[in-house]
């Protein structure tokens, strides 16, 4: 598969999953401003809101780092800029990818 | 440097009133931009969360105040936005509602949408 189509597949695969987590999640910020750390930290020690969470951050990291890279082709001229904010933008994301889920996983198995 | 030129311009970015499906379309585009710094914002929180009690707390004052509040209903409001438009997006790949005619009513569907979900997610989480 060429490169142009598996990006534009994993865009929508990555849109799919992520349809059920976003109002799922939204929810979840609802609920924040009357949470106190002991009602987040217990929303979090149930397996399956850590999980969601941990899934909605690598999917939705990786949707993101897709879009940010076709911002960044669509508005800066091929070169060093380019490549420079390419690599910053999946650093980023896999950085997310990465930390998310260990924090939760922090979370999941602290008090 | 003034424009010389007397031949006729096309339509000029800053003073041509964009159609509904383009605007929604740009906006699409920065919401989408937006929330992948929000998903640092969340990444950090539970970093906070994580971290203990104090680093918790300094957040959680933001936003139990009213421009936390503010802020995460925005947030929200923004993630609906990209959800809904996305599929619309989704809709399009299958070749269906391109026609001038249905753009207008899928619009104002995925703008409707996205204001019910928002609302309706905020009510529910009250």
């Amino acid at each position: 598969m060429k490169k142009g189509s598996s990006h534009f597949l994993a865009q929508r695969v990555s849109a799919l999953l992520l349809i059920p987590l976003l109002p799922w999640f939204c929810f979840a910020l609802a609920s924040l401003p009357n949470s106190s750390r002991a009602d987040v930290a217990g929303w979090l020690h149930s397996p399956v809101n850590a999980l969601a969470l941990a899934a909605f951050i690598i999917v939705g990291s990786y949707h993101g780092a897709l879009g940010m890279q076709v911002i960044v082709e669509d508005y800066v001229s091929p070169g060093v800029a380019q490549r420079i904010l390419l690599l910053a933008g999946w650093a980023v994301a896999i950085g997310m990818m990465a930390l998310g889920p260990f924090f939760i996983f922090q979370i999941f198995s602290g008090p | 440097m003034s424009w010389q030129d007397d031949r006729p311009m096309s339509p000029h970015l800053q003073i041509y009133d964009l159609p509904l499906t383009a605007k929604m379309s740009i906006i699409f585009r920065i919401a989408g931009a937006a929330l992948f710094f929000v998903m640092l914002l969340v990444v950090a929180a539970l970093g906070a969360l994580a971290a203990g009690a104090d680093a918790w707390a300094m957040l959680r004052g933001f936003l139990s105040d009213i421009e936390g509040r503010v802020f995460l209903f925005l947030v929200t409001l923004v993630f609906y936005y990209h959800l809904c438009n996305g599929v619309r997006h989704l809709v399009w790949d299958t070749v269906h509602g391109l026609e001038k005619s249905s753009l207008g009513i899928s619009g104002a569907v995925v703008l409707g949408a996205t204001f019910v979900l928002t609302l309706s997610t905020w009510w529910l989480a009250r």
